[in-house]
């Protein structure tokens, strides 16, 4: 039996077997899509996490934060009217969920449980043992804290973290139980765990490899100034090296929109930007990222990936060859960019493949964005957003929409 | 200009301006040649270099990491013309670098290596010590390393003697046997010197052996003993307080580019000799650093014909510590290692289960 114990640590920390989880256990489904108990519980989580200054610096925390306020929930809460009041059914938990979540971003298993958990879900987190950094611990804290007021006990039963080692027993027991499996961690992570035993109609949303881009209009780069050039530079940024440019939005190629000599002024003035503020900001092991974009560009060479390569090894362009294949284009990371120019939106149809997951854009046109959702109509591209909000989390994720997945529509006479 | 006419004369012996004219010289025709020969590099060169191939100085030489050795095949001979594979120590499951040698490159590398090492042994075979098994050359794993270490320096000694058993533990009696007969005379000590460290230093003797006049060479690097807090200036005093062991080199070399080494001097540094270079780059933009500003060690040699292995980045970090003013003499460039840049940590999607 040992063989099945796993470390929880919501709703308290301890020791447990697998089938002794809460989640498993209980039986009746009180929470109703969006109940208010539920608002109120993650609003009061929301506000332990922005009162506390220990964390509430970190952007990701204070992200987090803000989504979890009442109003927020509200909204979204709105946006789902279609699917929430519907004349043709009704809308019902889909009942346990299995979370396999990501390590690399400290606040995705939170974006992952909350979306469940307001459809009335209960739901079950294997995170990272890695996890260990005191923010991630001190959101355990919390919760757990807020579970023990007498008017939240009810979701004991609604959450339940925990981590174990790679254990097939565990994973095809809590596959079995679970009448869904959210599947972060990529094309690896999706295989080991679809070789697990599940039940029949155990429904996986699966978030697989995906890469991302970007677009900037060359004319508007130019002519940016001031407060704006210092906002763009802290937006590309946070989506380029707030993971070390290893998420799945990070964006990995730069597409300059616009003629030939604007586009290259546009680079000149962009790494130069970058490069100042990169090495006043980002903090990684400089020596290993000159090794491993050294190496990279040698196998791009060597691949005839790449025409030619510069910038520093902060902030490194290398510039594709004329026909390159979008979904082979993931860099090594730590600021490492393929780029092209690219005369009109419509000349882009590299980026319309299933890969392609996220498209971030500074200084595009309305007519530009239309170009841009016209590419969307095929295989690829699930997001398109602001430079800036490459990683901001959303319930419409990898073309998704996480409510209605994660939801039973009920078809009543 | 020719490599042989600084082989042929005494090691460290020129200084740097000399060596400068001399080397931009033979490097460029070697860049010539391998761009002329080795579709790779010259692919290298274009797309990441650019196609300048107009040198002022050593400085403007393109560089390729040693890994690309690992994950390309980079040669500058037809197949046939390959006379021997060296490749690299790897632990299981990474990947080994192969390097393919003519016999025009096999030749230079051993004379190089000899010029070298005879500058600090001395032209006479000694009896010589190795603080290894010789169980290395049949371990097939370990081999390629450590044993081609102690293959190059085996014709420079003479009753050649083993400290570890086939098992590779410390056989006292043997090391004792060694000391014993040969206590207070010249001999050859050769090991990694994480292993001199082990079994020679750390080894219990009843008496005190005099090492006054033998000579040590060890290499390998310092991981392992930084990791005990032993580093270089430790090193060698403890070996001076146990054996009286004054004649220490360590050196630095790289199956990418044997022959080309870089021996330490009584001050402790590394010092390159004249048919080899060092260049220390700034890891932000690989600039080109200045005496005591530390960066990633590129280091070039005249020695590979048959690879395009002349100019490469190692990612060891190590910084220069002047030129020309070495004690005891040696001219050109001398330096120090000060550790291996750390594998990059880079933390992706892909990334949650089984880790």
């Amino acid at each position: 039996m040992n063989a099945l114990k796993l470390n929880q640590y919501t709703p308290h920390s301890v020791s447990i077997l697998c089938t002794e989880l809460s989640c498993l256990v209980a039986k009746n489904y009180d929470l109703r899509p969006f109940d208010s108990r539920t608002i109120d519980f993650l609003d009061g989580l929301s506000k332990l996490i922005l009162g506390d200054k220990a964390i509430n610096r970190r952007p990701e925390m204070a992200a987090l934060g803000f989504w979890l306020r009442k109003a927020q929930l509200k909204k979204m809460m709105v946006e789902q009217e279609q699917l929430l009041n519907n004349p043709q059914f009704k809308v019902a938990p889909i009942g346990k969920v299995f979370h396999i979540c990501p390590a690399n971003v400290d606040t995705m298993f939170m974006y992952s449980m909350v979306v469940a958990l307001l459809m009335g879900n209960r739901n079950i987190l294997r995170i990272s043992k890695r996890m260990d950094a005191p923010h991630v611990l001190s959101l355990f804290d919390k919760l757990n804290l807020l579970l023990e007021a007498e008017e939240f006990t009810l979701f004991k039963d609604y959450i339940n973290i925990i981590s174990y080692d790679h254990n097939a027993d565990i994973s095809n027991y809590l596959s079995t139980g679970a009448n869904a499996r959210l599947i972060w961690g990529g094309d690896s992570t999706i295989k080991t765990f679809q070789s697990f035993e599940k039940a029949p109609r155990t429904k996986d949303i699966v978030f697989a490899d995906r890469i991302s881009m970007m677009i900037l209009d060359s004319e508007k780069i130019l002519s940016c100034e001031g407060k704006a050039w210092d906002e763009l530079l802290r937006n590309f940024y946070n989506d380029a090296y707030t993971f070390d440019q290893m998420g799945c939005s990070s964006p990995q190629t730069i597409y300059f929109l616009g003629l030939h000599q604007y586009c290259e002024q546009a680079r000149i003035k962009l790494s130069k930007g970058l490069q100042e503020f990169l090495l006043a900001e980002y903090e990684n092991d400089v020596s290993s990222l000159a090794s491993l974009k050294l190496n990279r560009m040698v196998d791009d060479a060597l691949e005839g990936k790449i025409l030619n390569q510069s910038g520093n090894n902060l902030f490194k362009l290398l510039q594709l060859v004329e026909i390159s294949d979008s979904n082979s284009l993931h860099g090594c990371g730590g600021g490492y960019f393929y780029f092209k120019d690219c005369n009109k939106i419509k000349d882009m149809v590299a980026l319309n493949v299933p890969k392609v997951q996220t498209v971030s854009y500074f200084g595009l046109s309305h007519d530009d964005k239309n170009e841009l959702m016209k590419l969307a109509y095929g295989e690829g591209i699930d997001r398109i957003v602001k430079v800036g909000n490459a990683l901001n989390f959303h319930y419409i994720w990898d073309g998704y929409n996480l409510f209605q997945e994660l939801s039973r529509k009920v078809y009543i006479e | 200009m020719k490599v042989d006419d600084l082989l042929n004369v005494p090691q460290f012996s020129l200084d740097q301006a000399e060596k400068d004219k001399a080397m931009l010289v033979l490097m460029k025709g070697l860049h010539e040649h391998h761009v002329a020969n080795s579709v790779a590099y010259k692919e290298i060169c274009t797309r990441v270099f650019g196609t300048k191939v107009d040198f002022k100085t050593l400085e403007d030489l393109p560089f390729i990491p040693v890994s690309a050795f690992k994950n390309h095949q980079l040669m500058s001979i037809n197949e046939g013309d390959i006379f021997k594979v060296l490749t690299s120590s790897g632990t299981t499951g990474q990947s080994v670098s192969r390097i393919y040698l003519d016999k025009d490159t096999a030749r230079l590398q051993s004379v190089a290596l000899s010029k070298i090492i005879s500058h600090v042994v001395g032209p006479q075979r000694l009896p010589m010590l190795v603080i290894d098994s010789k169980a290395v050359f049949e371990n097939k794993l370990s081999f390629s390393a450590r044993g081609a270490g102690i293959l190059g320096l085996a014709p420079f000694g003479k009753d050649h003697t083993y400290v570890l058993n086939e098992n590779f533990e410390p056989d006292e009696a043997v090391l004792k046997g060694f000391l014993e007969k040969y206590d207070g005379q010249r001999i050859f000590i050769f090991g990694f010197t994480f292993m001199v460290w082990q079994f020679l230093q750390k080894a219990n003797f009843d008496k005190k052996y005099d090492l006054s006049n033998a000579i040590l060479m060890h290499s390998g690097g310092w991981k392992k003993l930084i990791d005990r807090a032993v580093d270089n200036a430790t090193f060698r005093l403890k070996l001076k307080e146990k054996f009286n062991l004054e004649h220490i080199y360590n050196y630095y070399g790289m199956v990418e580019q044997v022959g080309s080494v870089f021996m330490e001097n009584q001050n402790g540094y590394l010092h390159a000799p004249n048919f080899a270079d060092v260049i220390i780059r700034n890891p932000v933009d690989f600039s080109v650093q200045p005496i005591g500003q530390p960066g990633l060690i590129q280091v070039i040699s005249a020695l590979p014909i048959s690879y395009p292995g002349h100019s490469l980045l190692t990612e060891d970090i190590g910084v220069l510590e002047g030129v020309d003013d070495s004690q005891g003499g040696w001219k050109g460039k001398y330096f120090r290692i000060l550790g291996r840049a750390k594998k990059a940590e880079l933390r992706g999607c892909s990334d949650t289960f089984n880790k």
